[in-house]
């Protein structure tokens, strides 16, 4: 078996929050630990409060872990790092940047010159298919156009690893199912590797690989299944009957964990 | 286009029209109601205490030829404190606001002090100064400062500190310097805060100066101003005012062209 792309090895966080004159520490994770190969596609979903966008940050290097650590191609994170880049699910644009001066964003932080720079954000806007939208501003944009351009920047620094937080959550129904399956063509055309936090069940067998189920107080892995559906899919892949049957079993271990966590009465 | 459309335009056209048209006959009208109750009551007072608009005319039109340059000279020594002053105030309260806006520890040492000479009148700091500094330009323009560069600070900090994480973690995650962060993220985010600081401070700048010139020494468009009050020469005072007034206009019809044309692309 080939060393994994990204490791993250026995993840603790706990956060604390001021109440009143005190301050209580509330356990966002708890012991997690995720291996994935090279150009894989891992899909995580958990009920909210599960931790899922704090592992993705711990992954990125944008927050530290208490304990344990987070290994890509078996070297320490310890910051962010050109090897890793983040589609966010707000997008993350800057309104006083034409699409793209956004999208040059990263390079510039790079100190790339301007004319290599531009000619790499050309090239990237035009595979997410804005081209003409290049001297627009992001309020000229629909929200599906703006995450376009969030992905654009991100392909821009040519990362190994792409980290998307609940990416297509802001946008409509409509235009999730087209940017899911426009990112799944990108995934086919650049392999890069993906970790893809999300709420949506439906969204996560659609695009994955693989989906990690996690549990809430204090989040956790609780499964991890290995979707195999076939590749390249289209919409028509969710018609299929075992597409059902994947989508209902990870309802059940997440209704399961959420029923749970009520139970115990931390969840109101 | 229809012909009805036409007609619908057309219509609302002549409506806009006529309602500029109205706009100006009320402006008109008014200003020459002021202006007669003004001539009017200006002969029927002792004119040690008021003048009528056509001798303040009058006197005005006769300082701005005099040969002797009077009020060009007032007005040079004014502009020679106003805008070394607003232009120190403008810098060190940009400085000192990104300070106070970026580290926690500068903001709970300077808080107090800027908090206190935020809500001091200016005027009762000059005997102090007067002591300290002498007679002089010097004087005056650390009087200007003092006056305007806590609006700018105040303004400067606030803005920093309601920066949403949206705008700072996709840079950090792309790897942004804290130089890079602040010059490429945290202040075109806190323009809007900036430019009102500085109107808010150029306000003050203009009425510290004429404060300052007063107190001070007879000097610049304040000395004209208060030597032609105490000669009582009610005509003569009007000149200084009205130039004061302008530059006011002025300036602060600069600084909003300078706004809009850099808010332009901050429409969300």
């Amino acid at each position: 078996m080939t060393a994994p792309k990204l490791s993250v090895e026995d993840i603790h966080k706990t956060f604390f929050k001021p109440v009143k004159n005190d301050v209580i520490g509330v356990p966002a994770l708890n012991g997690v630990s995720l291996s994935v190969t090279q150009g894989d596609f891992v899909s995580v979903i958990g009920p909210s409060g599960c931790g899922k966008s704090t592992l993705l940050r711990i992954v990125d290097g944008l927050i530290q872990p208490d304990q344990g650590r987070v290994l890509v191609d078996g070297r320490v994170v310890a910051g962010p790092g050109p090897d890793r880049a983040v589609v966010f699910q707000y997008f993350g644009l800057y309104p006083w940047r034409s699409v793209l001066r956004n999208v040059e964003f990263g390079l510039e932080l790079k100190g790339m010159s301007q004319q290599q720079r531009r000619e790499i954000a050309l090239a990237t806007i035009a595979q997410v298919g804005l081209r003409g939208f290049e001297n627009h501003f992001p309020h000229e944009l629909s929200g599906g156009m703006r995450q376009r351009v969030g992905f654009a920047r991100a392909l821009s620094l040519d990362p190994e690893i792409i980290l998307m937080d609940e990416p297509f959550s802001s946008v409509d129904e409509q235009t999730r199912e087209l940017l899911q399956e426009q990112l799944l063509e990108l995934w086919r055309e650049t392999r890069k590797t993906v970790l893809f936090v999300t709420h949506s069940i439906d969204e996560a067998v659609y695009v994955a690989n693989r989906v990690v189920v996690m549990a809430a107080r204090p989040g956790r892995i609780v499964e991890d299944i290995t979707i195999d559906l076939p590749r390249p899919r289209t919409s028509s892949v969710r018609a299929l009957p075992r597409f059902g049957e994947i989508r209902s079993h990870a309802w059940e271990i997440l209704k399961r964990c959420i029923r749970e966590a009520t139970e115990l009465g931390s969840l109101p | 286009m229809t012909a009805p459309d036409d007609a619908a335009l057309l219509a609302v056209r002549a409506r806009v029209r006529r309602s500029k048209i109205d706009r100006f006959v009320i402006v008109a009208m008014t200003l020459a109601g002021f202006l007669s109750l003004w001539e009017i009551s200006g002969h029927l007072t002792n004119p040690m205490f008021f003048a009528p608009v056509s001798e303040v005319l009058i006197a005005f039109w006769q300082q701005i030829i005099d040969p002797s340059h009077t009020l060009l000279s007032g007005l040079v020594e004014t502009l020679a404190v106003l805008v070394p002053g607003f232009l120190i105030a403008s810098i060190l309260g940009l400085v000192l606001g990104v300070l106070m806006g970026r580290s926690n520890l500068a903001l709970q040492i300077l808080d107090p002090y800027v908090t206190i000479f935020y809500n001091t009148p200016r005027v009762a700091l000059i005997p102090v100064l007067l002591l300290w500094l002498g007679v002089g330009d010097t004087l005056k323009i650390v009087i200007v400062v003092l006056a305007a560069v806590f609006p700018v600070s105040v303004n400067v900090t606030a803005g920093i500190r309601d920066i949403s994480a949206q705008f700072t973690e996709p840079a950090r995650s792309m790897n942004a310097t804290e130089g890079q962060l602040l010059r490429k993220v945290i202040l075109p985010a806190t323009l809007p805060y900036i430019m009102a600081g500085l109107k808010l401070g150029l306000g003050r700048a203009l009425t510290t100066v004429i404060v300052a010139e007063f107190f001070v020494s007879l000097s610049g468009l304040g000395g004209i101003l208060h030597a032609a009050s105490s000669t009582y020469q009610m005509a003569k005072m009007f000149a200084p005012a009205i130039i004061l007034a302008a530059m006011g206009i002025t300036i602060d019809g600069l600084l909003t062209y300078l706004e809009r044309r850099v808010l332009e692309r901050y429409r969300a």
